[in-house]
């Protein structure tokens, strides 16, 4: 070895070389995304057979719902839908949780950094009919992992239990039942379309597990791997136009 | 007596992986990021840059994996992807010169207690070797990086740089003399300054 390789390998030890970030998340996230979408039955997967497959899985879903509102029928029919890393059940009784249990959304950071380095399989999108959020945290642990959006409270945009405005929390990765949502009898659950995806409303009060805390009316909805979940205190229509707007 | 399972060996993940098994191919991502970063920022133009082409490049082997040869070297595979990526988006980008390398200036007391190697060399040594390092052009500065500061082996060597071997070696003589001569200019000019 000469003396100028000699130098540059003992350079190897002092070079300053950036910090490494963590790649495994993100990418894990990303092909498990591509995974499942490999797996999605034919009819979903073909991009123009897409909107009518959901149109007619809402209808479907409706009609369940119709039928599951006659006492007799309701005990089977809706005890469980899994919309993306979402599992809605009905449970007989509320698990109790604290009054005033966090958020609990992870580390808070900014928009442009969270889009610099987000877990989710997609660019981080936004509330366009909101704006900019007035806070943005990310999640990095495996079974919550993503990124959320917090609104104020405003004019039209009445406050949550919480104290929010809206919160849009999109879950990276991950198959069904990562997080849950119990509902209890005060709750509903309706089908819809969320510009082409399937989703579901929920109506009323429910827990939602992790974190345990108590929610209400939340719309969630499924695309590309990520899965939705936009909370407020909002009625159906009104919280759909603001879930339509996320872009 | 409590018998451990031995963690799964990397020939072992990449099988699993290549049979569509997400969480052996994070575990792999987990094992080889740091050089993958490492090989990233040498051909980015900035750190953020080496972020997104590793993390591209990363998604973009998994998608290969069904066309990686059975019981070839996994890691000198990743890395020729890795370093493509950095070196495509750079120049789609238009930038001439790739990320600037820098001599670690202080040790917190946490860091690793450097090799006695390193220990000999001075700091202003230090500075001028990286300076020198960067004035090459990129096909000289490359394949010295590879082989020293990210201590790839002559056959990583060539699969990061997509050439052969015997290339890798006319290639870096070539540099080490270039090198020598940048050395010797940026003393003499130092000399003048005195």
């Amino acid at each position: 070895m000469t003396d100028v390789e000699q130098r540059l390998a003992a350079l190897r030890d002092d070079v300053a070389w950036p910090p490494t970030p963590d790649l495994a998340t993100p990418v894990g996230a990303r092909i498990a995304a591509e995974s499942r979408r490999r797996r999605a039955p034919l009819l979903l997967r073909a991009p123009a057979l897409r909107p009518i497959a959901v149109a007619a899985l809402v209808a479907l879903l409706a009609a369940a719902a119709l039928l599951a509102a006659s006492p007799g029928v309701r005990a089977r029919v809706a005890d469980w839908l899994g919309v993306g890393a979402v599992r809605v059940q009905r449970v007989e009784r509320l698990p109790a949780v604290a009054p005033g249990a966090r958020l609990d959304l992870g580390r808070r950071t900014t928009l442009a950094a969270a889009r610099r380095a987000s877990p989710l399989p997609v660019a981080v999108p936004a509330i366009r009919a909101l704006g900019a959020p007035d806070a943005v945290y990310v999640d990095r642990r495996p079974r919550t992992a993503g990124v959320s959006l917090l609104y104020g409270p405003r004019r039209g945009l009445p406050r949550t239990r919480q104290g929010a405005g809206a919160l849009l929390t999109m879950l990276a990765g991950g198959d069904v039942a990562l997080v849950k949502k119990l509902l209890g009898s005060g709750a509903g659950v309706e089908p819809v379309d969320v510009s082409g995806a399937f989703g579901v409303f929920v109506a009323g009060d429910h827990v939602l597990e992790p974190p345990g805390r108590l929610a209400g009316n939340t719309v969630l909805w499924e695309r590309d791997g990520v899965t939705y979940r936009l909370e407020s205190a909002l009625g159906r229509d009104a919280a759909l136009r603001l879930a339509r707007s996320v872009r | 007596m409590v018998v451990s399972r031995p963690p799964p060996s990397e020939a072992a993940l990449v099988e699993r992986a290549r049979r569509g098994d997400t969480a052996a191919y994070e575990a792999l991502v987990r094992a080889h990021q740091d050089i993958a970063f490492r090989t990233a920022c040498l051909f980015a133009g900035s750190a953020a840059d080496a972020e997104e082409a590793a993390q591209e490049a990363l998604v973009k082997a998994w998608r290969a994996l069904p066309r990686f040869r059975a019981g070839a070297p996994f890691r000198p595979w990743l890395l020729a992807i890795v370093a493509n990526e950095a070196r495509n988006r750079r120049r789609a980008a238009g930038r001439r010169a790739g990320l600037a390398l820098r001599a670690a200036t202080d040790r917190t007391s946490g860091d690793a207690a450097p090799s006695p190697e390193a220990a000999l060399l001075a700091g202003g040594e230090r500075d001028a070797l990286l300076a020198a390092l960067t004035a090459l052009d990129e096909r000289d500065r490359a394949v010295i990086a590879c082989r020293y500061l990210l201590d790839l082996g002559e056959r990583e060597t060539a699969e990061v740089l997509g050439c052969r071997r015997g290339t890798v070696k006319s290639r870096l003589s070539r540099a080490l003399a270039r090198m020598r001569a940048e050395l010797e200019r940026g003393a003499s000019e130092e000399a003048l300054a005195r």
